[in-house]
């Protein structure tokens, strides 16, 4: 990368992925100036498609060329598999997200004067270079400022759409309370610095045994922080309407890439703590949220919210994979999350087809599948997918998530009662999961256009949109219509083939996070007496970037 | 750098274009895709990279197709320390023993190997006494590996998969055969749709043709000491290595006789639906009838858990549609309770999964490496101690791992308090899919009972015999009960259906090869009869779009040919001695009237009930007058060429097991007797002489 041999420069190049991103966004905010509406849209999307195409490749290349964790800034930043998995899945979420936008008829793209592809651009670079810096975030400063640096553009991508007053409610709702969010996570982590006297991560652990009350109310705050970002229950309240309300692209970007880089910080959170009490409240977070998120989506009507709360029920379940310990958690959390990309982004695009049509709601629904075979197929497939029934990657995800947790359960910081009770719920929700699932997919195939036999459906939801003018434009045009048919294709493929055959994904997970690195991957806590929290994916924040060097492979 | 060469500048915009014209998202369109190709190319070249391993052996597969044979396996070290070889041995992977075939291995020259060092290993394959057994032979070379990278752990740390014998891979073809015919239907004409039909017919007729043909070929005499545990067709390999499961394959006494009625039973039921409208849909419908039966004999021959459930779910998604699609009135609230009802007696079953592998011993996969825990089902039944286990949450874990299987597969079989979806989803399914629903799905209950919970759980088996027993009373008597009160035939036949699965459950319950060897000889008769009977009822109501029993009278005197199979289905299904109805209830009373007196007793008196509804039905329908309104309907449109087609061969094969079922029961006894041997029971009490 630029300037090989100055360390600070070397330390910089492997940000390089977040880099290209944020200079993508810069590029985009500029030509928003521009006043020809037409080609600032081009620069726009030219620069951000650069910089996603530029901050995979550096994601590839930083990764092939080692698979030591590196740690940066005097161990503020560290960049591991973890960060580089992040990478991967949220640039390819950003990429599905952009191809999805080119179609859609809610991303401002009108020219009414009210033209905002390049801001809307320039805030989905920014949200997704966060998310990995979420995942690579160490330090309690680095932590906030990622929190930061992802809330803001996602607030703003709510509120988008501007003249539509559900988006501009929800967007309110959504500030107000992840400003709060924020705040109450960042005075969380003063208490817990004010106990530990550091601000590593890896040394919050200690507060533990200098003043454990002072480092539970600590860590309970940050966790509340962390579990509204993440949207689960009792957090969740503005993610229905959020998702209901904004552009279907912004909310199956929100649902997948700002989650997975909050999902990680909370998993190295909680596994630097290594406190019983962190993680038995992890655990009854991750049980309530996927209860009461199955629970909630069966009375829904609008399918948005639907796959809303369908999402706080999965945050539930990936939470779920903190509980366990060692390798296989590693594996689990790779199965699932790369199973959930191709899932849910497999629905959201589906979703976005049908609502080019003018269907919103589940009698909205009835009898398209004759109407769009192709959508309903890959909404099918999907939610099949989400359900966890084989052959789909679904099933894949959970089973490793279930095995991770039963063949942990002798090890964990809970008693083995815990994971086992967790798994039966986790399987039982399945079933009412199951029950909404199948509703849409009855809609889709058994019921006819102009079926009134469900009178719930006529009630007034909670949250009603306007049909704004939108709805004049339904239906994409041919190369849209195409790009979107050859997105759920390949979401729906990669569906099936993720179920077929995971080996290479697993194998690959196992090889990358355990696999042969000269690095004890433990956190650096365990002299603070919590050595129960070993675990495979937490870093030592305490390398000095002199190892860097030592950390190089021998050339061959 | 890529993002550049990708920026337009401005002075390339064309500015006659129209502001919405299509061209410019063509354009945008285009660039997306240049770049989503790019970053494709450069993951896969990621992922290349990352399958780097220390320890590479070439081939990773030796197959050998004769005696005294000898092949080379080349050892490679491509990591960057010195790696000792130790230990080099033969693993079996299916059992071995003195006498059975087997694979020798030479000294390595070079017992350490530095980087970049090769070193050859020579494996002889010598046939032990040429029994049937040698058909295929499993094993791997195993190399242990010290001084490799951390995380490995000593010994087997690469494997290679020896097979010797027969590799025609009959049974993937079986089960895989009728999806290949899916694609086939979408490359059907639109103009001649009722092609389609034919495609099908293909596709589920070629397995039928290889199941019998294998069946043909299956060794009856192939037993649980041998080196295969009683299993031919064997088919192995490494599915996901990081789980531990494996793509495993095979029949043996209690599936292979399963298998054949499937294979059967999907063709009839293809021929049943020739009778629907041939138009764009029925694609769809051919196509999940396909993967329905993928699933149903992937079921059957599947032996690794994870394949198993796999399979078993698969079957789900497509009868869901079949119901809900194609259906009767009330085809969506069916569909729907069938697929709530089975999912969580599948999720209770996954349950069960996953308890017994992390409670089972480490195991050696196909191709040598090491497994920390077992999926394989056969290796879970011999060998494994799970009485030793811990308990879990409180509970004996043999009892409640028990239980969790037990109400899976009950849901399934039905058992009488988790029967209510069965009438549902048997009334409202098309003609085609109820035969499947009876004939097939059905009998996956009962074989999961007796492969899971039998064999592997033996104990708990034990422990719940008498209750077991008793649901069997129970469903006899209530599924006859209901079956009487039904003026809907279909329904009737419906709880016939209940009534008949109890014997299978009171022949379980019994532990006595009679008592088994009845269950599943009462299960492949009951597939066949109940086939027939809704393939009657079918053509009935094709005709007049009325199921009521009452609405009928006199049949007999326009439609002789239908009287004739509809009398024969309904004196089969009330266990008419000379076809196979009887067989298995007889070898069920005998099997059970020893240990469950008052239960067989009571199952005996209820044959009383069951004559009675079928007699009762029989007469409406068929004698007394006939009623006018249904003369255009039904005068002289007796049975057609196609629907004599699908109900004769039922029939023959009716009477051919209840004549002579020495057959059938050849194929099932060798099973039985080995279950019998992990039941701990006494094989040589055959109750009664066979009819």
């Amino acid at each position: 990368m630029n300037g090989v041999g100055a360390s600070p420069a070397l330390e910089l190049g492997r940000l390089a992925p977040e880099a290209f991103l944020l200079l993508g966004a810069l590029g985009a905010f500029v030509a928003a100036a521009s006043r020809d509406i037409r080609s600032r849209r081009r620069v726009a999307m030219g620069v951000v498609g650069g910089a996603v195409a530029a901050s995979f490749a550096a994601t590839c290349f930083l990764a092939s060329s080692t698979r030591v964790p590196a740690v940066l800034f005097s161990g503020v930043i560290v960049v591991d598999g973890w960060v580089t998995f992040v990478r991967l899945l949220a640039t390819g979420g950003l990429a599905v997200t952009l191809l999805a936008s080119l179609g859609s008829a809610e991303v401002p793209q009108t020219d009414d004067g009210d033209d905002a592809m390049a801001e809307y651009l320039g805030l989905l670079a920014t949200a997704t270079a966060s998310s990995s810096l979420m995942a690579a975030a160490t330090d309690i400063l680095t932590v906030v400022l990622a929190i930061e640096l992802a809330s803001l553009p996602s607030y703003l991508l709510v509120a988008l759409r501007r003249r539509w007053p559900s988006s501009q409610e929800a967007a309110l709702k959504y500030v107000v309370y992840g400003s709060v969010a924020t705040g109450v996570a960042l005075f969380g982590f003063s208490w817990l610095y004010g106990a530990a006297r550091a601000t590593a991560l890896g040394d919050l652990g200690r507060a533990f045994t200098t003043a454990p009350l002072v480092a539970a109310v600590g860590a309970g705050l940050v966790l509340a922080g962390l579990a509204f970002k993440l949207a689960v229950v009792p957090l969740h309240m503005w993610c229905p309407d959020a998702y209901d309300a904004a552009p279907l692209p912004v909310t199956m970007f929100l649902s997948l890439v700002p989650k997975a880089g909050a999902l990680l910080l909370l998993g190295r959170f909680v596994s630097a703590l290594g406190s019983p009490v962190v993680t038995a409240v992890v655990a009854g977070l991750g049980a309530l949220s996927m209860t009461w998120g199955n629970l909630a989506a069966l009375a829904q009507t609008r399918v948005r919210r639907l796959l809303a709360y369908s999402a706080i029920a999965h945050a539930g379940t990936l939470l779920l994979a903190f509980v366990a310990t060692g390798e296989a958690t590693a594996t689990a959390l790779v199965a699932y999350l790369a199973a959930y990309v191709f899932m849910n982004l497999g629905a959201f695009v589906a979703v976005q087809s049908f609502a080019d049509l003018g269907a919103e709601t589940l009698a909205d629904y009835r009898g398209l599948a004759k109407r769009a075979p192709g959508a309903a197929a890959a909404l099918t497939v999907a939610l099949v997918s989400l359900t966890g029934l084989p052959p789909l990657a679904g099933f894949v995800g959970k089973f490793t998530l279930f095995s991770a947790l039963l063949g942990s359960r002798d090890h964990g910081l809970l008693p083995a009662q815990v994971p086992i009770a967790l798994v039966t719920l986790a399987v039982l929700n399945t079933v009412v999961a199951l029950a909404y699932y199948a509703r849409v997919v009855k809609a889709l195939y058994f019921e006819a256009e102009g079926d009134a036999e469900d009178k719930r459906e006529l009630a007034p939801s909670a949250l009603r949109v306007e049909e704004g003018p939108m709805r004049a434009r339904a239906g994409a045009a041919g190369p849209r219509r195409i790009t979107r048919l050859a997105l759920l294709t390949l979401l729906s493929v990669g569906s099936l083939v993720l179920g077929v055959a995971p080996s290479p994904l697993l194998g690959w997970a196992a090889t990358w996070f355990v696999g042969s690195s000269p690095l004890p991957v433990t956190t650096g806590v365990s002299s603070h007496g919590t050595e129960g929290a070993r675990s495979s994916w937490a870093v030592s924040p305490v390398a000095h970037p002199k190892d860097l060097l030592r950390d190089e492979p021998p050339a061959r | 750098m890529i993002g550049a060469d990708l920026l337009p500048g401005p002075s390339q915009t064309p500015f006659a274009m129209t502001r919405r014209g299509p061209t410019r998202g063509r354009v945008g369109a285009r660039r997306i895709a240049a770049i989503l190709a790019v970053t494709l190319a450069a993951l896969l070249a990621r992922a290349a990279g990352a399958q780097a391993s220390e320890l590479r052996a070439e081939p990773a597969t030796l197959v050998f197709s004769q005696a005294g044979e000898a092949q080379v396996v080349r050892v490679v070290n491509e990591g960057l320390a010195p790696v000792v070889l130790e230990p080099v041995r033969v693993g079996h992977v299916t059992g071995g023993a003195p006498g059975l075939p087997s694979f020798s291995v030479s000294r390595p020259p070079k017992p350490v190997l530095g980087p970049g060092e090769s070193t050859e290993f020579r494996v002889v394959f010598s046939p032990g006494r040429g029994d049937a057994e040698a058909r295929q032979v499993f094993a791997a070379l195993q190399l242990g590996a010290e001084g490799g990278g951390p995380g490995r752990p000593g010994g087997a740390a690469l494997g290679v998969a020896l097979r010797a014998g027969d590799q025609s891979k009959r049974l993937s073809w079986i089960v895989f055969f009728p999806l290949l015919g899916i694609p086939l239907l979408w490359l059907v004409p639109r103009r001649a749709p009722s092609w389609t039909r034919l495609v099908a017919l293909g596709a589920t007729g070629v397995p039928l043709a290889l199941t019998l043909r294998m069946v043909q070929l299956f060794d009856r005499h192939a037993g649980a000491a041998g080196a295969l545990r009683g299993l031919q067709f064997v088919e192995r390999a490494v599915w996901i290595r990081s789980l531990h499961v494996e793509y495993f394959l095979a029949v043996d006494g209690l599936s292979v006789s399963l298998v054949l009625l499937t294979a059967l039973v999907t063709f009839l039921a293809v021929l049943a639906s020739f009778s629907l409208d041939a138009n764009d849909r029925s694609r769809g419908y051919f196509a999940l009838l396909l993967l329905l039966e993928t699933g149903m004999l992937g079921v059957f021959t599947a032996l690794d858990f994870f394949l198993f459930y796999v399979f078993w779910e698969v079957m789900l998604l497509p009868m869901y549609f079949l119901v809900g699609i194609w259906g009767g009135p009330r085809r969506i609230y069916a569909a729907i309770k069938f697929f709530l009802y089975t999912l969580f007696g599948s999720v209770l079953m996954l349950l069960g999964i996953l308890a017994l592998y992390f409670a089972s011993q480490g195991t050696t996969l196909a191709d040598g490496t090491f497994a920390p825990h077992s999926f394989d089902m056969i290796k879970l039944a011999y060998g494994q101690a799970f009485t030793q286990a811990p308990p879990l949450l409180g509970f004996a874990f043999t009892k409640l791992v028990w239980v969790l299987f037990f109400i899976g597969f009950a849901v399934k079989v039905p058992v009488v308090p988790l029967h209510t979806w069965l009438p549902d989803a048997h009334v409202e399914a098309p003609t085609a899919i109820s035969v499947i629903l009876a004939g097939v799905l059905l009998k996956m209950g009962g074989y999961g009972l007796l492969r899971v919970n039998w064999a592997i759980l033996p104990d708990a088996t034990r422990w719940a015999a008498d209750a077991v027993s008793w649901l069997g009373v129970v469903g006899i008597v209530y599924g006859a009960l209901c079956a009487m009160a039904q003026a809907d035939l279909k329904k009737m036949v419906a709880y016939s259906s209940v009534s008949h699965m109890g014997y299978c459950l009171l022949g379980l319950g019994a532990l006595t090869e009679a008592g088994l060897v009845g269950a599943i000889v009462q299960m492949v008769s009951h597939g066949l009869i109940t086939s027939m009977l809704f393939l009657c009822v079918g053509v009935l109501y094709d005709r007049t779009h009325e199921r009521d029993k009452n609405a009928f009278g006199g049949v007999a005197g326009v439609m002789p040919r239908y009287a004739f199979f509809f009398g024969f289905a309904f004196m089969a299904s009330l266990g008419l001695p000379g076809l196979s109805g009887f067989v298995g209830e007889f070898l069920v009373f005998t099997g059970s009237f020893p240990l469950r007196t008052v239960a067989a007793t009571l199952a005996a008196a209820a044959l009383v009930l069951t004559a009675a509804y079928h007699l009762d039905a029989l007469g409406r329908i068929q004698l007394g007058a006939f009623r006018d309104r249904w003369r255009s309907a039904l005068v002289g449109h007796d049975l057609s060429l196609r629907e004599v087609l699908s109900l004769l061969p039922l029939a023959a094969l009716v009477l051919w097991l209840g004549v002579h079922p020495a057959p059938l029961l050849d194929l099932v006894k060798g099973g039985v007797h080995d279950l019998l041997g992990l039941l701990g029971g006494d094989p040589t009490k055959l109750a009664g002489p066979v009819p």
